[in-house]
């Protein structure tokens, strides 16, 4: 170990133990843990929220990575100013010196990605990171760090030459960004906006990037590391910047608003003085203080995502040219029902084919809806009254459909037929059939999605018995997929009217929609339930 | 997105990376391989470091 002169010295300066790595009397100010915590957590939080909303796009990974480093870096500094052992000192010093530099260029890297709108090319990477590899390649030798500070008991390394070399490609990084978003500046002309976002983004990292740096520079000249405390809370003021960016321009079409970023703000606010309170009664508050602004701040962050994603939906909605009968209808629903239950039973309803889930997802809907499912008897409504059920029904259902499919134009083309294309005047059923040869696949989805979502819902608990029975149907007669769909689409329709087999078939007949195959799946129904058997029986 | 000598390019630098970090533990925490001054005397000079340099380069050209 140490030379009993150095063990003295070291014992003579009464450091405190350490646990975990942090804890320790050591610390002189609980305002530190308060100053290195919190922003540590906020930028973990919206680091990995970020990734977590679009983790292949580049900016999101980058900001990613600065937030991460900074994470890293104010973690190890915290180690700094508990541990009491001369070799963590000198260990977690060294890494400070490498990662400190990385986040200035990761910074430089970001800006350039943010106002091109692309990745930069591999030339300017490495020019880049040449600035780096001094201090990669010296970072052990003395040129780095010329050894521990035993001279006080400050707990502290001596900084060599390369330390201060760092700050010198800080500064070179810091003039960098700037000089580089002044010139994009001043090309752009004509847009005012792209002008907004680049003096933003701009702003917000040299506030971080001065902040953070003036700190560790006044620290090394006064020799006073209480100053540089402040500069890590140049974070707070950058994340800040941030968030406005992904609110007012969603740089990273995320669907946040500033509740949500207030909301987990002032939550991480007031937990956090939890680390400098020290009496009893005003924890105890804090506490109480703590707990409900969590517990407002989901409700109002619940309340506000509900808004937004209405507002935005209604708006693409409008784009694509829905009539106001069928915005009128869904917003009926949305508002009155409970539309997050709502997408998801219509999702596991695409998927699972869950009927009954279904059918109490439309029971929630609005009142009137729900009036109108109650009352859905087929056969004690006329035509007329079935016909303004389904149409009720298509209204709500479309919107939906167009959300899902947002992707895909051609889908979405679907949709937006005419009525009278979806709906047959006499029949009222989605006339999707007409020419299974004909039908794209992805078309076909579509069509069972409109015919199950309306349809189903009037056969009740009986259509898994329905679906079992036309499975063994396609399986027994070898039916293609364009068959089976064709029949299924029959016997729902029949079943809608209350009809009876040799009913649905005389009609078909006379539509001509009764070919070939039709007729050796009638003659399947017939062998196997008889003649004239009614779709009770089927079932 | 990044394209593929971007890649490279990065993952050799985290490799350098992750290498001076490992030697500085080794170094460190291991062997615990470090000054430690108890007076403004024993703090080495730039001219004692210029010299460490050039064995340093020397060591590596060999």
């Amino acid at each position: 170990m140490y030379s009993s002169i150095i063990e003295n010295l070291m014992a003579a300066c009464e450091w405190d133990t350490t646990d975990f790595l942090i804890v320790s009397a050591n610390v002189f100010d609980r305002l530190i843990y308060y100053s290195h915590i919190v922003p540590l957590v906020i930028s973990l939080t919206i680091g990995f929220f970020v990734l977590y909303k679009n983790p292949k796009q580049l900016l999101s990974r980058i900001l990613f990575v600065i937030t991460s480093l900074f994470s890293v870096w104010v973690f190890f500094d915290l180690i700094l100013w508990a541990t009491d052992k001369p070799y963590f000192t000198m260990f977690f010093w060294s890494l400070l010196v490498i990662i400190e530099p990385i986040i200035y260029a990761t910074c430089l890297y970001f800006i350039q990605v943010f106002i091109t709108g692309k990745d930069t090319t591999l030339k300017n990477k490495i020019v880049t990171t040449l600035f780096l590899l001094p201090t990669f390649f010296l970072i052990n030798t003395h040129y780095a760090l010329l050894g521990y500070n035993l001279i006080n008991c400050d707990r502290e390394v001596i900084e060599g030459p390369l330390t201060q070399f760092g700050y010198l490609i800080e500064i070179v990084y810091t003039l960098w960004i700037l000089i580089f978003s002044m010139e994009r500046f001043r090309k752009i002309k004509n847009n005012n906006v792209t002008r907004k976002q680049i003096v933003l983004v701009t702003v917000g990292i040299l506030l971080f990037l001065l902040t953070f740096s003036s700190g560790n520079i006044i620290g090394t000249i006064t020799n006073d590391w209480r100053i540089p405390q402040w500069g890590i809370f140049g974070m707070p003021i950058f994340i800040g910047f941030l968030a406005y960016l992904i609110v007012k321009y969603r740089t990273f079409d995320i669907k946040l608003v500033a509740t949500q970023a207030l909301a987990i703000m002032m939550s991480i606010l007031i937990g956090s003085q939890f680390f400098f309170i020290r009496t009893p009664i005003n924890q105890f508050l804090n506490g109480i203080t703590f707990f409900i602004s969590v517990i407002g701040g989901i409700l109002l962050v619940r309340s506000v995502k509900k808004q937004i994603k209405q507002r935005e939906q209604v708006e693409s909605f409008l784009e694509a040219g829905f009539t106001s009968e069928a915005l009128i209808s869904y917003l009926l629903a949305s508002i009155e029902g409970a539309p997050e239950t709502y997408y998801c039973d219509l999702d596991k309803f695409a998927t699972n084919f869950d009927v009954t889930k279904v059918h109490q997802a439309h029971t929630r809907f609005s009142d009137e809806v729900l009036k109108i499912h109650q009352s859905n008897s087929i056969k004690e409504m006329g035509n007329k009254d079935y016909r303004n059920v389904f149409e009720k029904r298509l209204a709500i259902v479309k919107p939906h459909l167009f959300e899902r499919y947002k992707n895909d134009p051609d889908l979405q083309k679907l949709l937006l037929m005419r009525r009278s294309n979806l709906v047959d005047d006499k029949f009222n059923v989605v006339d999707f059939g007409e020419d299974f040869g004909a039908i794209d696949e992805r078309l076909l989805l579509v069509a069972r999605q409109v015919e199950k979502f309306i349809t189903l819902n009037d056969l009740g608990s009986s259509k898994k018995s329905l679906m079992n029975g036309l499975e063994k149907c396609k399986e027994g007669l070898g039916l293609s997929k364009k068959d089976y769909y064709m029949s299924l689409r029959i016997m729902y329709t029949g079943k809608m009217y209350g009809l009876g087999l040799d009913d649905l078939l005389s009609y078909l007949e006379k539509k001509g929609e009764l070919g070939g195959r039709i007729r050796i799946f009638k003659q399947y129904l017939e062998k196997e339930h008889g003649k004239s058997a009614g779709f009770g029986k089927i079932l | 997105m990044i394209e593929k000598k971007s890649k490279i390019f990065f993952i050799i630098l985290l490799i350098i990376i992750l290498f001076s970090i490992a030697y500085t533990y080794y170094d460190t925490l291991i062997l615990r391989r470090f000054d430690i001054f108890v007076s403004e005397d024993q703090i080495p000079t730039y001219s004692d470091l210029t010299s460490e340099i050039r064995e340093l380069i020397n060591s590596y050209v060999q």
